[in-house]
């Protein structure tokens, strides 16, 4: 097998694990590409239809086109959707100035929300190692507490695959499938699996988006990378974080340590 | 053009705490130009500021991290050569957080262990030197850090070689090179020293090229992992990986530990059919008979079966906060069996630095102790001995919901 074979293999073992191991869980979808991939790799595990709900956080403050892109799909792939969005008064008011009230507020509030809402034991995300030092430090299967807080000092061992699964009430399991899987990964396997991506991952006018969230909050970087393996071909040279271009990671050094300390994804 | 996807290595850098393993990584990835801009950035900052641990930083980024300058949890950072891709798994060697780098330790294929030239061999240093032989890792580099306080002193190299030497060979475990360096001021890192131009083994990133890749468990006999029946419009597919060996359409395949057997009628591997399947990959199986199939069992030729019994003897390192002690109720993970059991005896404790037993017949295992057990299952299993499989050979001891303990089935 080959580095993505085995990373695909591996990753369908652990949705596989917490599907098993979870009555009640969702898997986070923002449209990305790396949940896209996240999306794929639940279908491959059961054999072409996802057995549990997946979630998108709408703050409301996307880009057009991940909502058509969202549309598109969730009916091609017959997705359980659920549209998870704060709607407080605090959330509306929020100025998106204060960008870790923002995050918090919109994204980590509207999770709160939902899950509490569904009593969703296990919530799979797609973040990656490679993604931030912080992730870097990431379990497979990661406990939260009843406040989402993520307690990183006392993390739970994990030993070969053997996961710590016990859910005390009130509290949730992040799950991690795809923690292991670089940037450079992620496209090559998007490449290899023809699997669909938003456009504007795509250079125009010598710019494209590295990492997508929230519109006001993303800059895109200078490329001239119209398709993908002209992505690939970018990852493979440059020097660049994959995201330089996200405000949140800005704030302070450890503004991205802040925001999961209190939830964040 | 697009490269294929190379061989990636994991790599565990263990050691005692303070013998500069993150600043080894750091100044690794710093020197072979495999870090991102903002990240050169900081450390070229810091090293004006004169800052020590500049290079650490790197890998330790947890607030808390950086201001008490030691590693708390584990971190896993990407490298590259011309040759291969390697997984560098950063670990604390601070002994409270053993249990982080234990978690680093069994997903490697290889290690590191770096030693401080001017303390030598530590606590730490023989205990994870010892877990690492003991959950299997086969291939150690060691990494004499810090020659410049010893003022790349030849001779205390070579003593320092020749005491580790011995100590790992009682481990049974292949050294592949033993590198002098400097990671703080970059000696002998990618390029050859000029402060120790009397070393004639390579730079430390070429040393990397001695670790042969891991494992391939295909030859070794089929052992399939039941993760769970899955029912689609009332039709059974069994959901599981492919542990080792291979599995192929149509054969007959036993299920333990019943052994009632089966035709497997289809395989598919990522939603595509197949004709067969190897180690490592998760399938679904439509099976002439899957109705007594259930999560834990284990599928096999039934000419070469695993051992199927309720008693097991196993080395055994323990990561609980409440001491492990004869009697006491476990639940034991194996594969994708959970079930309860009972510690028998507690044999032997042993301690990890000169190897002797230092207890026979123990009242209790405490925090990062290792010692061999004896364990009662509830019901027999499907097991092999570690050597033999090592997919089916370890286990882990769960109690109260928490990962206390893991081992190894002699």
């Amino acid at each position: 097998m080959n580095r993505l074979d085995e990373l695909e293999n591996r990753s369908i073992y652990i949705i596989r694990e917490a599907y098993s191991h979870f009555e009640k869980i969702a898997a986070l979808w923002s449209m990305g590409k790396d949940s896209t991939v996240l999306l794929e790799l639940s279908r491959k595990a059961f054999m072409g239809t996802i057995p549990f709900p997946v979630i998108h956080i709408d703050t409301g403050k996307k880009f057009e086109c991940m909502y058509n892109f969202r549309e598109k799909w969730t009916g091609v792939w017959d997705l359980d959707l659920i549209i998870a969005k704060n709607t407080s008064k605090a959330a509306k008011e929020v100025s998106q100035m204060d960008k870790l009230s923002c995050c918090n507020l919109l994204k980590t509030e509207a999770l709160k929300q939902i899950v509490s809402q569904h009593n969703f034991d296990a919530i799979m995300l797609a973040i990656r190692r490679d993604e931030h030092g912080i992730r870097a430090k990431e379990r497979h299967f990661s406990p939260r507490d009843k406040d989402f807080r993520w307690n990183y000092e006392d993390q739970p061992p994990e030993l070969w695959d053997f996961f710590e699964s016990k859910v005390k009430q009130n509290t949730h399991i992040r799950i991690h499938p795809l923690l292991d899987w670089t940037e450079l990964d992620v496209w090559q396997y998007i490449k290899r699996e023809n699997i669909p991506t938003i456009g504007l991952y795509f250079s125009k006018h010598g710019k494209r988006y590295r990492s997508i969230g929230c519109a006001p909050c993303c800059e895109p970087i200078k490329s001239d990378a119209r398709k993908i393996d002209e992505v690939i071909y970018e990852l493979e040279n440059t020097k660049i974080a994959e995201r330089q271009g996200r405000a949140q990671d800005k704030e302070n050094a450890h503004a991205m340590q802040q925001l999961r300390a209190l939830g964040y994804m | 053009m697009v490269n294929r996807p190379k061989e990636n290595l994991r790599i565990v850098v263990a050691g005692h705490i303070d013998h500069g393993k993150s600043t080894l990584i750091g100044r690794l990835l710093y020197e072979s130009n495999c870090l991102p801009q903002n990240v050169i950035e900081k450390t070229k900052k810091s090293e004006a500021l004169g800052c020590k641990e500049r290079f650490a930083r790197v890998t330790d980024q947890l607030a808390e991290e950086q201001t008490g300058g030691i590693t708390i949890d584990t971190s896993e950072v990407r490298f590259k050569t011309t040759r291969r891709n390697y997984t560098l798994i950063d670990t604390p060697g601070h002994k409270e957080f053993l249990k982080n780098m234990v978690t680093g330790t069994t997903r490697a294929d290889a290690a590191i262990l770096v030693i401080d030239a001017s303390e030598g061999l530590l606590g730490q240093s023989y205990q994870h030197a010892y877990l690492i032989a003991m959950l299997g890792i086969r291939q150690i580099l060691v990494v004499v850090n810090k020659m410049d306080l010893k003022l790349y002193n030849r001779l205390r190299f070579q003593e320092l070689s020749e005491e580790i030497t011995d100590f790992l060979r009682k481990l049974n475990i292949e050294i592949v090179a033993i590198v002098p360096v400097s990671a703080q001021h970059g000696e002998n890192i990618t390029e050859k020293s000029k402060e120790m131009r009397w070393n004639t083994s390579l730079t430390l990133r070429k040393s990397l090229n001695y670790f042969s890749n891991h494992k391939n468990l295909t030859r070794l006999p089929l052992r399939f992992l039941v993760q769970c029946p899955y029912v689609t419009d009332s039709k059974i597919t069994i959901l599981g990986k492919v542990a080792s060996g291979k599995l192929f359409k149509n054969h007959q395949l036993a299920f333990g530990p019943s052994r009632h057997t089966t035709k497997v009628l289809s395989i598919k591997v990522s939603n595509q059919k197949r004709t067969a399947a190897e180690s490592g990959q998760s399938v679904a199986l439509a099976l002439e008979d899957a109705t007594n199939v259930e999560r834990g069992q284990v599928g096999f030729d039934i000419h070469h079966p695993p051992l199927t019994t309720d008693y097991l003897i196993a080395d055994l390192f323990w990561i609980g906060t409440e001491p492990l002690r004869p009697g006491g109720k476990i639940d034991f993970l194996c594969g994708t069996l959970q079930c309860s059991a009972q510690i028998e005896k507690i044999s032997k404790i042993i301690d990890p630095a000169s190897l002797k037993v230092t207890c026979t017949n123990a009242k209790e295992l405490t925090d990062s102790q290792v010692g061999n057990v004896e364990i009662k299952l509830d019901s027999p299993i499907c097991v092999d001995p570690f050597e033999k499989i090592p997919e089916l050979g370890r286990f882990a001891i769960v109690q109260d919901g928490r990962i206390m303990g893991g081992g190894i089935i002699k």
